[in-house]
């Protein structure tokens, strides 16, 4: 799969720490290549609508291998949390972010059945 | 356009970065996620989902609100000029003050079990835009909304 990045948002990212350069650097590819679940359409409030972001919109959610201090050295991943990747329908990578995982399934985001759509992989 | 690989994507990210110049807060309009990235401090964070509008930014080093993320800044434009017509004022001005927004979304949102958080969560996210002064160019994102 090829995909774009968005160019605001990989120069937001630049202004911050070794660590956070090293995250868009490194793990974001890592977890489009080699992710643990793929969820199709973000949801919003039920008074929103919905078909907005619904249609190919993914996110892309794993546990990457290693983890970034903000000196930008390595570390093991964050305990109990999922490296998020959000990608737009015309496969634009916009964001990504560490979240709390799922208690039963730490390869999951927290909440990630009303968040979402659909699980596709 | 032209296809990297992962070791020249990698190299070209890390080109980019300059943490050595002073961190400054910053708020940023993302049009592919049609979502408005703020952070005021450098500090690494892990992310937490508020609502349906706001995804907050947590220091991992003093657990305090750093930044966060609005989405879908276009469908909120729109539902606010339908209920709050006046709310133009404030996005009229540009850039527009991200307390605005967090303001918005407190004043209309219904509520909800957990309200309570949500809307201290708020209060901390209103006193720290203003307190650090941040706003954000949204083009005409909202006037095309409407």
């Amino acid at each position: 799969m090829t995909v774009t990045y968005s160019y605001e948002k990989v120069m937001a990212s630049a202004g911050r720490s070794q660590g956070q350069i090293q995250e868009a650097a490194c793990i974001v590819p890592m977890i489009l290549q080699q992710p643990k679940a793929v969820f199709l359409g973000l949801m919003r409030d039920a008074d929103e609508p919905r078909q907005e972001r619904e249609e190919g919109w993914l996110c892309y959610s794993g546990v990457p291998a290693l983890a970034y201090n903000e000196d930008g050295s390595s570390k093991s991943a964050w305990p109990g949390e999922v490296f998020l990747v959000f990608v737009n329908r015309e496969k634009v990578v916009y964001n990504w972010y560490w979240y709390q995982c799922d208690p039963d399934d730490p390869g999951l985001p927290e909440g990630h059945a009303t968040r979402f759509r659909e699980r596709v992989l | 356009m032209k296809t990297m690989t992962n070791e020249e994507f990698a190299k070209a990210v890390l080109g980019v970065g300059n943490p050595q110049k002073p961190f400054k807060p910053k708020a940023t309009y993302i049009p592919a996620g049609d979502c408005i990235e703020f952070v005021w401090s450098p500090d690494d964070y892990r992310a937490h989902r508020i609502d349906g509008l706001v995804t907050v930014y947590y220091s991992r080093k003093t657990n305090l609100v750093v930044g966060g993320l609005i989405k879908g800044v276009r469908a909120f434009c729109r539902k606010m000029l339908e209920k709050c017509p006046g709310f133009r004022v404030s996005i009229e001005v540009k850039p527009v003050k991200l307390e605005y927004i967090f303001l918005a979304q407190l004043w209309t949102e219904p509520r909800r079990p957990n309200d309570e958080t949500i809307t201290k969560t708020y209060e901390e996210l209103i006193s720290a835009a203003a307190r650090q002064k941040v706003d954000v160019d949204i083009g005409d994102v909202c006037q095309t909304a409407s």
